[in-house]
């Protein structure tokens, strides 16, 4: 199979006034599984249907391989039907007046295969998605993930260089969801096919991604592996969208080359963190509720605050303290319960520097 | 041990009575009637079958429909693909002009049809002798002529039920398509015509049953053809008085549409696909390129020829002092025929008011006791509302004609009959399905919840019913009334059958002027009743459009 990534440059899309992706560039590499992340109207779907060639670009360029798909300054567009590429839709898009066997054929018998070179491929891809002796069924004979699956195996079964994959698994229950994760997972690394893979959910970004690239308002906010996206957001778009984030105000910041030192809550808190990604703009402290440790008694480089809301959520517990004047959310294992009203002492393990 | 009925119990039992009486009693007589005639069981039956003629005219409709349904799916299934899923310009207007000679009183197309085409008075051939032919270019006195104003007429069934499903359909479906490597062109073919096959098929059916149930058409136009259908002969027994004969004819016309509707469950009632999808539904447009031009112009033509021109001749003809006035002088034109039919001449003007007290009385009793039994469908869960809810759909599912023959049969001998009151009764029975179909779907769509949390608010049933349910199906009410209203008004095909000597209605009375050839008169009443029948239709889109808008 012939791999390819695909090269983004300065792509623009307008709908009327709406700019709905502006000026965004995206490097994907060969066999790369690459998530396009964020809030809906962010412009993830509209790029994907750009290198899909279902939406007409305003400007920019679209390489596949080395092969340009989508450029309109120099009057070139390839129709999707030439631009080789394997699509699931968020609405399966299963053919109703066709059977299992036939959905999945349907890619080949277009390229006029052989009808026993297409039968083979058809039932190798059947088998791939586990769905091995459904060939004769129709859709509304199937379950949701079933249909879901057929529209995996139409999207391999032309072994195509690229799959894009529109948010394929929001209309499956939270159980079945999670068990797709998975197993397209296991499917790109078996074929290492190229993916680009739209969601609004962090959570499944996460779990797939070899690197996400976090969308607002057509444009890209942050492209990273998903411990860099978690762990170094640039700004707090980012650091807001993946997780749960404290967005502290701080006293001062002292930056040198590699070692930036900020102190916060009037002097009784010092931390150490890395640099801040950009250099220009505001800046924010990012604690995520995971990273702070709440304890009974005082220890150096602690602040005092006041439990004001506790939630029990079985395997962690969720409290908000009150510190100085700024409230602070505090996720830990629940050892130990603070009742809402208790003097507690915080000690923040890990603090990162953002844009506004 | 005795107990009080409760409000339920009362409203239910009306209403059964009610649609026993005026529904089902009729329904038996037909039959009845039909087996058990004066001279004796089955005695029509064998008349009518062992006559020839009865065969030539169970022919005949089935000819003329199924050619009217061969060419309204010709026309609706491109055109509705050209405005739903092409940049074709002028889209809305296209719409609206392929669904305006759908909401004219079938009458009413074809005397503009007659004013258009009939032999040597008729404008077209006017305008081609003037262009020095000899001769007539046309004679809508004819088969084709038949043909021509029915496929107009009903080839809007296929042009809707295609149009939306086009609209509905998930375009990801196509794009799917796309996707695996094919051209626009087999995307049509492999995916987007399959697709559509049933909704074509359920649009043909109703032009199919349409065309063998009208009356006002053939009645006109057929006639003097010598093309003579069910309805029209059911019509004429009638008048000889034949009522077995009539109850016969009737039955078979009924048994004709039930088997096309049986064919069309066989053959597509399993394949309605469900492609509908919650995403907001962006049909993929395709762009018409180069021969756009051509198309939109083709199309306007079209549109121009059969839904334009037809009714704005009519509105002309309508002021002509008569047939053979040259249309070059303006003397030739006068507002007399309005006059004449508006205020002068006795009979129309019993006619306009027999019609308009009959609209009135009929649209405002079918909303409200649409509305109960709509209830009744919808929000409780009393014996037998299902059966209800069918009877109330029967009369309008069959054809007029034969539900004037039940009518008859079932209330000749009540003192009811040869009175005014007929009138709306008949209307009743007839369009009590719009009332409560129109209800029925307002209902469904306030959510239960909606009630019970004002009853937990401390409402009570009556409170609720006041302040939440009625304000929420007040514009379903709205459209009921209208939607009922507006086809009464100008009702023919049952009121030539029931009305009473004195009593006759607009539609009765423009039918029997043409008959008597007062023609310019037959056209100015015509042309009132369009202009009211349009100016109605904007209302209702006015109502069901801001329906729409409050996501009801």
């Amino acid at each position: 199979m012939k791999l390819a990534g695909i090269r983004i440059i300065n792509l623009v899309k307008k709908f009327g006034e709406v700019t709905a992706v502006d000026h965004i560039n995206l490097d994907i590499k060969d066999g790369e599984f690459m998530t396009l992340l964020g809030p809906s109207g962010c412009g993830k779907t509209t790029t994907l249907r750009m290198i899909a060639g279902l939406e007409v670009p305003t400007d920019g360029e679209i390489y596949i391989g080395d092969k340009i798909v989508s450029s309109p300054s120099k009057g070139i567009f390839i129709p999707p039907e030439q631009r080789n590429i394997g699509m699931v839709f968020q609405n399966y898009a299963v053919w109703p007046h066709m059977t299992v066997f036939d959905n999945v054929a349907y890619p080949l018998k277009i390229r006029k295969l052989p009808k026993d070179e297409i039968e083979k491929r058809v039932m190798k891809a059947l088998e791939m998605v586990r769905l091995k002796g459904f060939e004769n069924r129709y859709p509304h004979q199937l379950s949701g993930g079933q249909q879901q699956r057929v529209a995996l195996a139409r999207a391999l079964v032309m072994e195509p260089e690229v799959m894009l994959l529109d948010e394929p698994l929001s209309n499956l229950d939270a159980k079945l969801r999670e068990e797709m994760r998975f197993e397209i997972k296991e499917l790109q690394k078996k074929i290492g096919i190229t993916i680009v893979y739209v969601t609004h959910d962090q959570a499944e970004a996460m779990a797939m991604s070899d690197r996400i690239a976090v969308m607002e308002k057509g444009k890209i906010h942050q492209i990273g592996t998903p411990w860099e996206i978690y762990k170094r957001p640039t700004d707090a778009f980012v650091a807001g969208f993946i997780g749960l984030a404290n967005f502290l105000k701080f006293d001062n910041v002292s930056i040198d080359k590699n070692t930036v030192e900020v102190t916060l809550f009037n002097g009784k808190v010092k931390l150490r963190c890395a640099p801040p990604l950009k250099k220009e703009g505001e800046l924010i402290l990012v604690v995520r509720p995971a990273e702070i440790d709440i304890l009974k008694n005082p220890e150096p480089n602690t602040v005092e605050g006041i439990v004001r809301r506790t939630t029990f959520l079985g395997d962690i517990v969720d409290y908000l303290v009150e510190v100085d004047d700024q409230e602070v959310r505090v996720q830990t294992k629940p050892t130990e319960i603070f009742n809402p009203g208790s003097k507690v002492y915080l000690k923040i393990n890990h603090a990162t520097l953002v844009n506004l | 041990m005795e107990r009080k009925m409760t409000f339920t119990q009362i409203m239910w039992l009306f209403s059964l009575v009610v649609l026993l009486v005026t529904i089902a009693y009729p329904l038996f007589m037909l039959i009845y009637k039909s087996l058990f005639g004066e001279k004796g069981f089955g005695y029509a039956y064998k008349v009518i079958v062992s006559d020839p003629n009865t065969w030539v005219y169970a022919f005949n409709t089935v000819k003329l429909a199924v050619i009217v349904t061969f060419f309204a799916v010709l026309i609706g299934v491109p055109l509705a693909f050209f405005v739903v899923r092409t940049d074709l310009p002028g889209r809305k207007i296209v719409r609206f002009l392929a669904v305006l000679p759908f909401i004219l009183p079938p009458y009413v197309s074809a005397i503009a049809w007659i004013q258009l085409g009939a032999p040597y008075v008729g404008y077209i051939n006017r305008i081609w002798r003037t262009l020095g032919h000899s001769g007539n270019l046309i004679n809508i006195y004819s088969f084709a002529g038949l043909v021509l104003v029915m496929t107009l007429k009903f080839y809007v069934y296929v042009f809707l039920t295609v149009a939306a499903a086009l609209e509905q359909m998930d375009p990801s479906l196509e794009e799917a398509a796309r996707m695996s490597g094919a051209h626009p062109f087999k995307v049509a073919r492999d995916v987007t015509i399959p697709l559509v096959v049933p909704s074509i098929a359920s649009g043909a059916l109703l032009a199919f049953v349409a065309t063998c149930a009208n009356f006002g058409i053939p009645a006109l136009i057929g006639d003097r053809a010598h093309y003579y259908v069910l309805t029209t002969r059911i019509y004429s027994a009638l008048s000889i008085p034949d009522l077995d004969k009539a109850s016969a004819y009737s039955i078979l016309l009924v048994i004709l549409t039930g088997v096309a509707l049986l064919i069309q469950k066989r053959s597509f009632g399993e394949k309605r696909y469900t492609t509908l999808t919650g995403k907001t539904v962006r049909p993929s447009v395709i762009a018409l390129g180069k021969h756009k031009g051509l198309i939109a112009l083709f199309i306007f033509i079209f549109l121009a020829l059969t839904s334009v021109i037809p009714l704005f001749s009519l509105f002309f003809s309508a002021f002509l002092k008569n047939l053979y006035s040259p249309l070059t002088s303006l003397s030739s034109f006068t507002i007399d025929n309005f006059k004449f039919v508006l205020i002068q001449d006795e009979t129309t003007t019993t006619a306009l008011r027999t019609s308009i007290f009959s609209a009135l009385l009929a649209s405002t009793v079918v909303t409200l006791f649409g509305a109960l039994l709509a209830y009744m469908i919808v929000k409780t869960n009393v014996k037998g509302r299902l059966f209800m809810d069918w009877l109330s759909s029967v009369p309008y599912a069959l054809p007029g004609t034969v539900v004037g023959v039940a009518i008859i049969l079932a209330f000749i001998k009540t003192p009811v009959f040869n009175t005014l009151w007929i009138i709306p009764f008949a209307y009743f029975i007839r369009y009590l399905s719009y009332g409560v179909r129109t209800t029925v779907g307002s209902l469904l769509q306030i959510d239960k919840t909606l009630e019970e949390a004002s009853l937990m608010c401390g409402a009570n049933w009556l409170t609720t019913m006041k302040n939440i349910v009625l304000p929420l199906i007040k514009p379903g009410l709205i459209a009921a009334w209208i939607l009922v209203f507006m086809p009464t008004l100008s009702e023919l095909t049952v009121s030539i059958i029931i009305y009473p000597p004195n009593h006759p209605t607009i539609g009765v009375a423009t039918y029997n002027l043409m008959e008597e050839g007062q023609y310019t008169a037959a056209y100015a009443l015509s042309a009132v009743v369009a202009v009211v029948v349009i100016l109605a239709q904007l209302v209702v889109n006015r109502i069901t459009g801001k329906m729409g808008a409050r996501g009801l």
